[in-house]
């Protein structure tokens, strides 16, 4: 409407219309405001609508993560080694706290914890604080009794170890988080951990659940099991029989490994050191992280290789003194004996020093690196265990003048236990090397199993020169240096060591400080059962007298443990250790041990 | 109706929440057994009952059965 005023004739005429401009102003402020409604109506409901149903969604809906068991560790049987099972954290949120020196008070005695500690969890400025995470059930029952105001109790998986520290080196450890730290829980990370799961469910302003409300609930997924090839009797025994002969031999550890030589299932694998309060777990798994030098166990390969090249010949004999130069050192035998014709399975049966550098010599360092190699002593095993050693072994290069005698007598080379016990599971095997196995399969929660894959066996040396090996392996355990490792009604075969520790610096040696060890398996005509027993620093000293009656002790419980029946000597085994004398021979003396030097 | 549907659905939602709580304590109490089974079970624990509560003892002299022909022999632990 416009107003207007016409003047004349002395009448005034107001008319009331408005500016043309301010209508349209007018027009175009209602056309933008209108417009901005439009816009803002196509942005909430059509451009960005899913942005804005979320933060809608993000404000009514409340979720919780549901934390994922981890995944069981099991024996070969089936028997719990490791679990998890939801235990109760208790939490406080320090705004809703009242009376801290109350609280404090109240829950020290409850949950064992410094008052002072708890008293400055309470007063921290935020809105969650940790008291006590992963208590035992009864004491979350008492917190919950005391109803303090602010305090709270969630649940959180918590791992249980129950045969104690049965295996712990092997099985390892997890941190407060359930993440794993060390062995198998390292190793197997992934599989064990599950998947965390999530409930979304509607609430009101005031946090109450809003009933036929939206609501999605995602279950946890359960971690994978570990079947392990361990047998939870014979690791106790193991850990058992292990522990006395520290104690009885005041060493200062000790290894131990049994398998099944023919799978490569590590049946037991005990780690030991000697504590004021009795021998306890190693913090490793030293039968794989830890290397030592072999000493006359190593004897073997040599042996094996020279027969399987024909340097040697099993019944000739070749004359023996009890001391030998080489380059600027002399190597002895462990006693004094008058030079004598011996065949080279008396010089692996009585262990001689001597004999077997000769055969070294032989065979050539070349030959020998190769050998030591194939058996399995320079590289790790596929077991893939997080910190396991591949063994050191100099390449022939940068081998020394008298390498060609220590290294035949297993001196300047380290090995793991388990490497050993491989070599000699070779030997058990006709010659073919089988690599060991510690976890049989990876069971999923609907049963579903992953075998563990296991390269294929590989031919070492021959049927034969393996045949012939095994042969000299037995007479050393009948008549040779480890008498001690006989069992009754069974044929065992198996060779004694004992080897000077290197100094930590690496030049020499420590004096007087010595690992003894004892490599068998039994039945030696159909091998069923192989071990290794290795003492740190033992009284007294020699393999014979203090490692191969552990093997012994092992070996008769795990025939029975594992239902072994005793087999007959096969005739080729029995050929070798009784050779047809062809030359004259001079009764060799009886080595009880040997000792490179 | 569909207030009628409402809450047939509320309380199919309720006895859904009550059966999954059920469950999952049940799946807790399961694992609480296996855990206590095994804790039973564990070796170091027989023998300690076996040594304590019932007075067993290690064998010094363990002395198997050997088959005929092969000569037997003792041996200690």
């Amino acid at each position: 409407m416009k107003h207007r005023r016409s003047q004349g004739g002395g009448r005034r005429r107001t008319d009331l219309v408005l500016p043309r401009w301010r209508m349209v102003s007018i027009l175009v402020a209602l056309a933008l405001g209108l417009g901005a409604i439009v816009w803002r109506l196509a942005d909430v409901q059509g451009l960005s609508n899913r942005r804005y149903a979320a933060m809608g969604r993000s404000q009514r809906m409340a979720s919780l993560v549901l934390p994922a068991q981890r995944g069981s560790i099991l024996d070969r049987n089936g028997s719990e080694l490791a679990m998890s099972l939801q235990a109760k954290t208790v939490w406080a949120d320090p705004r809703l706290i009242t009376d801290v020196p109350v609280a404090s008070e109240a829950l020290a005695s409850v949950l064992g914890i410094d008052r002072e500690v708890l008293a400055r969890r309470l007063s921290v400025d935020a809105k969650f604080s940790y008291l006590a995470r992963k208590v035992d059930d009864s004491v979350a029952a008492r917190v919950a009794q005391l109803e303090l105001p602010g305090v709270f109790l969630m649940e959180e998986p918590r791992r249980f170890f129950p045969a104690a520290t049965l295996a712990a080196p092997v099985l390892g450890t997890v941190g407060v988080d359930e993440q794993g730290l060390s062995g198998l829980e390292l190793q197997y990370q992934q599989d064990l951990t599950g998947t965390v799961g999530q409930l979304l469910e509607e609430r009101d302003p005031a946090g109450r659940e809003i009933p036929a409300g939206m609501r999605e609930f995602r279950p946890p997924t359960e971690g994978r099991q570990l079947l392990l090839t361990i047998d939870r009797a014979m690791q106790y025994e193991t850990e058992r029989v292990l522990a006395a002969q520290i104690v009885a031999s005041r060493a200062k550890g000790g290894i131990a490994v049994v398998m099944d030589p023919t799978k490569g299932d590590i049946l037991a694998m005990a780690n030991l050191i000697a504590d004021p309060r009795g021998p306890r777990p190693s913090a490793d798994n030293m039968a794989v992280t830890r290397v030592y030098e072999p000493g006359s166990v190593n004897k073997v390969v040599t042996i094996a290789g020279a027969i399987e090249e024909g340097v040697v010949d099993l019944t000739s004999r070749m004359n023996v003194p009890d001391t030998l130069k080489v380059a600027d050192a002399v190597f002895r035998d462990a006693e004094e004996h008058s030079p004598g014709w011996w065949t080279v399975g008396e010089v692996l049966a009585e262990s001689s020093n001597v004999g077997t550098i000769m055969v070294g010599q032989r065979l050539g360092k070349q030959r020998i690196d190769r050998y030591l190699r194939a058996f399995g002593l320079a590289s790790r095993t596929a077991l893939g265990f997080p910190g396991e050693s591949g063994g050191l072994l100099p390449h022939p290069d940068r081998w020394t003048g008298t390498s060609i005698a220590t290294v035949p007598i297993g001196q300047g080379v380290a090995v793991t236990a388990l490497q050993m016990l491989g070599a000699y599971n070779a030997i058990a095997n006709g010659g073919t090397h089988v690599e060991p196995r510690l976890v049989r399969s990876v069971v999923g929660r609907a049963g579903d199993a992953r075998t563990v894959p296991q390269p294929p066996p590989r031919r070492v040396v021959s049927e034969s020169t393996a045949a012939a090996v095994n042969g000299m392996l037995v007479e050393a355990v009948r008549e040779g240096t480890g008498t001690a490792a006989a069992i009754d009604g069974y044929t065992v075969a198996g060779k004694t060591g004992t080897a000077r520790k290197p100094r930590s610096g690496g030049l020499g040696y420590m004096e007087g400080a010595y690992l003894a060890s004892f490599v068998g398996f039994v039945p030696a005509e159909a091998p069923r059962l192989s071990a290794i027993v290795v003492l740190d620093e033992p009284t007294p000293y020699f393999g014979g007298l203090v490692s191969a009656p552990v093997f012994a002790s092992l070996a008769r419980y795990g025939v029975r443990r594992f239902q072994i029946p005793p087999g007959s000597v096969p005739a080729t085994v029995r050929s070798v250790v009784a050779p047809a004398a062809t030359v004259p021979s001079t009764p060799s003396p009886r080595v009880r041990e040997t000792r490179a030097t | 109706m569909i207030l009628a549907l409402r809450v047939l659905l509320t309380q199919g939602q309720t006895r859904v929440d009550s059966l999954e709580t059920r469950v999952a304590a049940e799946r807790k109490m399961v694992r609480a057994v296996r855990l206590e089974v095994a804790r039973l079970e564990a070796p170091v624990r027989i023998e300690s009952e076996a040594m304590t509560r019932l007075g067993m003892v290690l064998p010094r002299v363990v002395v198997p059965l050997a088959p005929i022909g092969v000569p037997s022999r003792s041996s200690g632990p």
